[in-house]
């Protein structure tokens, strides 16, 4: 069977950060599933999802990172059309990856006790952003 | 750098020790609807409004109402507001522990003081959080310049001092001005986290580490 449900999460962009585990927990309990996999898609082109330990330190030395090799301050080609100002964040988004893939086994998500699926949206604008979790299995 | 360095814990009470002012003025206003993707993000925006002083709570409570449609009559969520400010399940406990291991206990909030002080007193936190201990954002000009002058008036002390709070862009703040920081999810991940501080039992019983 297959079970799509959306996420919105209020963000203020800027590298806010959303641990979406226990919702991610929640859809797999709801498909009611016991063995199969779980989706997590990001539907925008500025953020990432990525599983880490969630951990106030770890996001900034990964902000700090980015920052080297994307710094937000840079002329991106991305700026000539005058549209927006957000050409660090898409080329981080094309650096990570925007979905995971988390395996199901007994009706649970099969992470490691200090593995969290982390939402990060790195746009300069506050808005609502979109996830998808789609749970597949049997 | 030992574990037990720390000693004092601030908390961003909005959401990690008590309901948020967006959620506690809508389920005043409209209880039992969900409010849509639109209105969470203006009642994000109120917040943060409230917070850093640009809104007063009047201001706040005239447009929390206004999203939810105007049902209530005018005047009415100011005396509501505060009493759907709840504790956050499990918090309660988590400070009781921290305030028997010894460490001093803050609050920092976007509330404005009148909300606040009352709902800690009846939800039975005042004695854990005493009124000198609680520090209202708007009344220091807003979040970045709170964190400035609590570090600056040692109110806050890097690496005595560990700001808890759920939104990434504070703990970042925190951290950049050499202050401990912990990104609060929930009550049972904050408590395994606190193990990892040297705070709390390790409950950690799971997989190894890494």
């Amino acid at each position: 069977m297959i079970h799509t449900e959306t996420l919105t999460l209020i963000s203020d962009g800027r590298f806010h950060a959303f641990n979406v585990t226990e919702d991610v927990r929640a859809a797999v309990r709801t498909a009611g599933i016991r063995a199969g996999s779980a989706l997590v898609f990001y539907r925008h082109t500025t953020g990432a999802v990525m599983i880490v330990e969630h951990e106030a330190g770890m996001l900034l030395d990964l902000e700090e990172v980015l920052e080297q090799i994307t710094p937000v301050a840079h002329h991106y080609k991305h700026h000539l059309r005058g549209v927006d100002l957000n050409g660090a964040a898409h080329v981080r988004t094309a650096l990570m990856s925007v979905s995971v893939t988390v395996p199901v086994l007994d009706g649970d998500l099969l992470v490691g006790a200090y593995q969290d699926i982390v939402v990060l949206d790195m746009d300069p604008q506050p808005r609502p952003r979109t996830v998808i979790v789609q749970v597949m299995g049997e | 750098m030992t574990a037990c360095r720390i000693n004092h814990l601030v908390f961003w009470a909005d959401g990690v020790v008590v309901t948020r002012a967006g959620r506690a003025a809508w389920d005043a206003v409209a209880p039992g609807r969900r409010p849509d993707a639109t209105t969470r993000l203006e009642l994000h925006r109120l917040e943060q409004g409230l917070a850093d002083g640009t809104l007063s709570p009047e201001e706040f409570c005239k447009k929390a109402g206004d999203l939810a449609g105007g049902s209530l009559p005018k005047g009415d969520l100011m005396e509501k507001l505060p009493n759907q400010i709840a504790p956050i399940p499990g918090m309660p406990e988590v400070l009781e522990e921290l305030a028997c291991r010894r460490c001093t206990l803050s609050l920092a909030s976007g509330y404005p003081r009148q909300w606040l002080i009352p709902a800690l007193t009846r939800c039975g936190l005042s004695h854990l959080l005493p009124e000198d201990q609680v520090w209202m954002a708007a009344e220091w000009g807003g979040f970045p310049q709170l964190l400035d002058s609590l570090l600056e008036r040692g109110r806050i002390v890097p690496g005595r001092s560990l700001w808890v709070d759920h939104h990434s862009l504070r703990t970042a703040a925190a951290l950049r001005l050499g202050i401990d920081a912990a990104v609060f999810v929930h009550v049972r991940q904050f408590y395994r986290d606190l193990g990892l501080w040297g705070l709390a039992p390790f409950a950690g019983a799971g997989p190894a580490r890494g």
